[in-house]
């Protein structure tokens, strides 16, 4: 009788508590749809309830605390413009492809959408129709930004002879290059005019090795072979005066003899001896104790961003080959199909190439806030004010952009001018479609991954393993991926009516 | 007389240092995760990971925490997301599978497939983004964190499993002294079930708490971002930027020296970080685990 009362006691006890509970969650639901509808309601009574809105996907490097300052800032310079207000949507790098293509197959509404050739892949969102034509609104909205730049860069944006992205003007070439402490340039006298192919820096790397204990001559984390350097064709790996369209196989005979020259660097002792196991690019010179080291891209000013990442020691640039354009697909924006107002997308993405203005807000925030304007070009940035992006490359033409302190003064005249002087590829429209052959580049990717780092850095021995690599590569069916890539390159040529 | 209580004293001892050994192997663990979070980097990438490391070094909490309100909004909107979810979870897993389990509801069968059936087959990512986003418009909103966690079918059917080890006799004593449905329900099968709802609701608050994909794809609005998500993003973009040669530069933006930021520690950081409160929550529900076991079905 009494445990039954106490039951009962415990039952009225706990069922008072959970009727607590729910009106407790009842009155915390109530709250959260109350602030839902006062931030909508406050959203559409922004000032411009007329203005249609644009939405901008584009990948940043972190969260931005102001951006939704920035973004005002940028709807005050648009809105006599474009007519238009704009939502910027960034979404971090790692992220990004995920996230856009969840809202792309969902046909999520967007009006501008950032892709490029190694995030988002831009041709393959292409084929499935996920971005607009861009010809006519070009004609009609954009002859502006038509003339900022000239047709090899358009031609990246394109597929199947028609305009389909807007490329951002940056550097669209690689050069690569030897990147060297100028504090032994100048001990040594080297003279870098006589620098002309890697093998020239050998005496250097002697006189380093001799001279300098605790430096580490040269530094490298997966070698430094790459086609440019040996005249191979950097897109259908042929040489590049092959009249006979040779497709080459994955070994190459400068394969060869470039691992031989690394090992016997690495044996004399001028290659850090960690080099087949980095990771970071960043970790061979961040310690600042390393002399030399090999940058695939040699990009212009980045002496600059090394000089920040070595512990600031001055750098100089060695270029070891012509500059190859490389195209401008890299970073690119392009008209989604569900944009409702395709023409005053166009228009946004035109005055954000051509304003000067609006491009470095959106770049580097809110002048007199985020940055401070200096002499000329300059700009001081105050990374910890709340906006900093550090991707001028992601929103549009770099020639735009104001200078950070420290980037060399001729920065865009050397971007424009190597841009210009590169190389374009023959082969520039030929697309090594890869459909069939997903299990044998994934079986050679698995033995790049086991011998690669390994013989580039000269970490073994390539007369031992070299033969080891070049059997493994064929089991894996890297003769098929090669014959396969010569039938088509063969199709591309006849199309072309080359032969 | 004398043998007989050494006889204990030893038996005893032995128990204990079994015991004490149990509960070190259970422990050692979580001190070395909480000792290798506080670790130097460049002690655990010298000696790998030690108990006692040769530095101390608070950096990687001092990444993560630079920005204290970033990262105490982004546990209010945690913790408000795993309450709420919780309580309002709990009462529908409860109430369904209560419906399921009662044997004189009429369609029991035919309800019990159509739950199971969502556990085999589901519409998939982007149909889901689309009911969430373009008909439930939960875009940018809290409830798009609560909603899609609310109803597991797997819950749903342990809770209905353990309802109907409920014998029917007290469903319908309580009917003959005149209850209705719902005090029934409140006033003898949620008392009786506590031992389940104790469980489920741990999983429950867990799955909340450790949910950060759909903040990703529903949440734009930094605000709103939740604990998980944002220390996910924090790791995955450091992953990306340190593993692309295109971004060695780009870490001067990020304002972190990646020659010494403490990647490792940073991830033991992490660890520490979201599954801290957890460890807090667990030994207040285990208090219901073991009340649940003494309390018996039909008593007194």
């Amino acid at each position: 009788m009494n445990n039954r009362k106490a039951g009962k006691f415990r039952d009225k006890v706990l069922s008072r508590r959970l009727k607590w509970i729910a009106v407790l969650s009842l009155a915390a639901c109530l709250t959260f749809a109350a602030a839902g509808c006062t931030k909508s309601q406050q959203a559409d009574g922004d000032g411009g309830a007329d203005l249609d809105e644009l939405i901008w996907y584009y990948p940043q490097n972190k969260a931005n605390a102001d951006l939704q300052l920035v973004n005002d800032e940028v709807n005050r310079l648009i809105a006599d413009k474009v007519h238009a207000r704009v939502k910027l949507q960034p979404v971090d790098f790692a992220n990004y492809e995920q996230k856009l293509n969840t809202l792309v197959a969902a046909s999520d509404p967007m009006d501008i959408v950032w892709t490029s050739n190694w995030l988002f892949p831009w041709d393959a969102n292409a084929r499935k129709g996920v971005f607009q034509p861009l010809d006519e609104l070009l004609e009609r909205d954009g002859q502006k930004l038509k003339a900022s730049m000239s047709p090899r860069f358009w031609n990246d944006g394109k597929q199947d002879g028609k305009q389909l992205a807007v490329p951002n003007y940056q550097i669209a070439a690689t050069r690569p290059s030897l990147i060297i402490q100028k504090r032994f340039v100048d001990k040594y006298k080297l003279d870098l005019g006589a620098i002309r192919k890697i093998d020239d820096i050998e005496p250097f790397l002697k006189q380093l090795k001799e001279g300098e204990p605790g430096i580490v001559p040269f530094g490298t984390t997966r070698g430094f072979y790459t086609n440019h350097i040996y005249g191979i064709d950097w897109r259908a790996t042929v040489y590049r005066n092959d009249a006979a369209y040779r497709v080459l196989p994955d070994v190459t005979p400068e394969m060869k003899q470039n691992f031989a020259l690394v090992h016997a660097w690495y044996d004399k002792g001028y290659i850090n001896q960690d080099a087949a196991t980095l990771n970071n690019v960043s970790d061979v010179y961040n310690k600042g104790n390393t002399a030399v080291w090999f940058d695939f891209t040699g990009k212009p000013g980045s002496e600059a961003e090394f000089k920040a990442g070595d512990g600031g020691f001055d750098v100089v640039l060695v270029p070891l080959a012509k500059p190859s354009f490389t195209g401008a697909a890299s970073s690119m924006n392009a008209i989604s199909r569900t944009s409702k107002h395709p023409d005053k997308a166009m228009r946004l993405l035109e005055l954000v190439n051509t304003d000067k203005q609006l491009y470095n807000t959106l770049v580097y925030g809110i002048e007199g806030k985020h940055y401070t304007r200096l002499d000329g070009n300059y700009v001081r940035l105050n990374p910890d004010a709340g906006y900093f992006t550090n991707t001028d490359w992601v929103f549009g033409n770099i020639r735009n952009e104001y200078l950070p302190e420290g980037a060399p003064a001729d920065k865009i005249e050397q971007t424009v001018r190597i841009n210009d002087e590169a190389e374009v590829s023959p082969y520039y429209d030929f697309v090594f479609r890869t459909d069939d052959l997903k299990a044998e580049l994934a079986n050679v990717k698995a033995v790049n991954d086991e011998y690669y780092a390994a013989l580039a850095t000269g970490t073994i021995d390539p007369a031992k393993y070299l033969p080891i690599y070049e059997e493994k590569l064929n089991k894996a069916g890297s003769e098929r991926i090669r014959a396969e890539k010569q039938k088509q390159l063969d199709e591309w040529v006849e199309a072309k009516g080359k032969k | 007389m004398l043998a007989k209580p050494t006889q204990a004293v030893w038996s005893q001892l032995i128990i204990h240092a079994v015991f004490i050994l149990i509960t070190i192997v259970m422990l050692v663990p979580f001190a070395l995760v909480i000792i290798i979070s506080f670790s130097d980097e460049q002690s655990i990438l010298h000696n790998g990971f030690r108990l006692i490391p040769d530095q101390f070094s608070a950096k990687a909490y001092h990444y993560f925490l630079k920005t204290p309100d970033t990262i105490l909004r982004a546990y209010g909107v945690t913790i408000i997301v795993a309450v709420i979810g919780t309580c309002i979870s709990l009462i529908l897993t409860s109430t369904m599978g209560y419906v399921l389990s009662r044997k004189d509801y009429g369609l029991q069968r035919a309800t019990s497939f159509y739950v199971f059936f969502t556990m085999l087959f589901n519409g998939g990512l982007v149909p889901f983004y689309i009911l969430v986003t373009q008909i439930l418009h939960l875009k940018n909103s809290i409830w798009a964190l609560i909603i899609p966690g609310l109803l597991s079918p797997f819950y749903v059917l342990i809770m209905k499993g353990f309802m109907s080890k409920i014998p029917t006799e007290i469903i319908e004593s309580a009917k003959v002294e005149g209850a209705r449905e719902w005090r029934i329900y409140m006033k003898m099968i949620l008392p009786l079930s506590k031992p389940a709802l104790a469980t489920l609701g741990l999983f429950i608050l867990f799955n909340y708490w450790n949910e950060w994909f759909n903040a990703l794809l529903f949440i734009n609005n930094e605000q709103l971002v939740p604990l998980q998500l944002l220390l996910v993003r924090t790791m995955n973009t450091l992953d990306f930027i340190t593993s692309r040669p295109e971004f060695a530069t780009a870490m001067v933006s990020l304002n972190v020296d990646m020659g010494d930021f403490p990647k490792t520690s940073a991830k033991f950081a992490v660890a520490v970080l979201s599954a801290g409160p957890m460890l807090l929550v667990f030994p207040f529900f285990q208090r219901f685990f073991v009340k649940g076991l003494t309390i018996g079905a039909i008593k007194g």
